[in-house]
């Protein structure tokens, strides 16, 4: 499948193997296609607000994966049923990127303040706003699991991935982006 | 760390530094923090 370079460095930063992973704004679903594709999960769910895409979305998966476990979720990315999942000793993996940081923070402070108990990561992307979003993670105690620059179509795109587990602080401007994975031939 | 031999790396900050100076040009927009922090990671630009 060919996908972008933001979406080929989000879905490469996704390294452990999760219970289930969240494609949140997923649009067309590449990003958790990709995900099925290399079984990172045991289930992958994909989550948006549009009804078209999701039927759409639907009808392709049911074609393309029928072996695999996903589900298609047409709902507002706050009110994920997170807590319907959980695991003991597993945290979900909770994927919000191609937003602004704006609407990307609302969602995660309504994930984070309305499900505290459950664990979960982020694997976060946002268009705009990125000093924001990493003053607001640090507010709401999430830390640095790891970080990285993207350049994709002349754009560049911070990607952060977080827990509430995690003990490294999330900096306003960054620290450790890293360079391997930047460029892609 | 950002990698300031990178230039990837150097562009996206420095990019990101002037935006913020273009938008500390508007005086209804408060973004003293943003610049003090990427003038900082950012002392020869």
């Amino acid at each position: 499948m060919k996908v972008s370079r933001r979406l080929h460095q989000l879905s490469e930063m996704v390294r452990d193997h999760y219970s289930h992973i969240w494609d949140c704004c997923c649009d067309h679903g590449l990003l958790g296609q990709l995900l099925l594709d290399r079984g990172q999960a045991d289930c992958v769910h994909f989550v948006d607000v549009v009804p078209a895409l999701m039927t759409q979305l639907e009808a392709h998966l049911q074609q393309t994966y029928s072996g695999k476990r996903w589900q298609v979720h047409c709902l507002d990315v706050a009110r994920l049923p997170l807590s319907n999942y959980t695991q003991a000793g597993k945290p979900q993996l909770v994927i919000i990127a191609g937003v602004g940081g704006d609407l990307l923070m609302d969602l995660v402070t309504a994930i984070c303040q309305s499900q505290p108990n459950v664990s979960v990561e982020f694997l976060l992307c946002p268009v705009y706003h990125t000093y924001k979003v990493r003053r607001a993670l640090a507010d709401l105690s999430l830390g640095l699991i790891s970080e990285t620059l993207v350049e994709d179509k002349q754009r560049f795109y911070e990607i952060l991935h977080v827990s509430a587990a995690a003990c490294e602080p999330v900096t306003p401007v960054g620290n450790r982006c890293g360079t391997s994975q930047i460029r892609f031939t | 760390m950002w990698n300031f031999s990178d230039s990837v790396h150097l562009t996206y900050l420095q990019q990101t530094l002037n935006h913020y100076r273009r938008m500390a040009c508007n005086p209804q927009q408060d973004v003293s923090a943003e610049l003090e922090a990427y003038r900082r990671l950012l002392p020869d630009v």
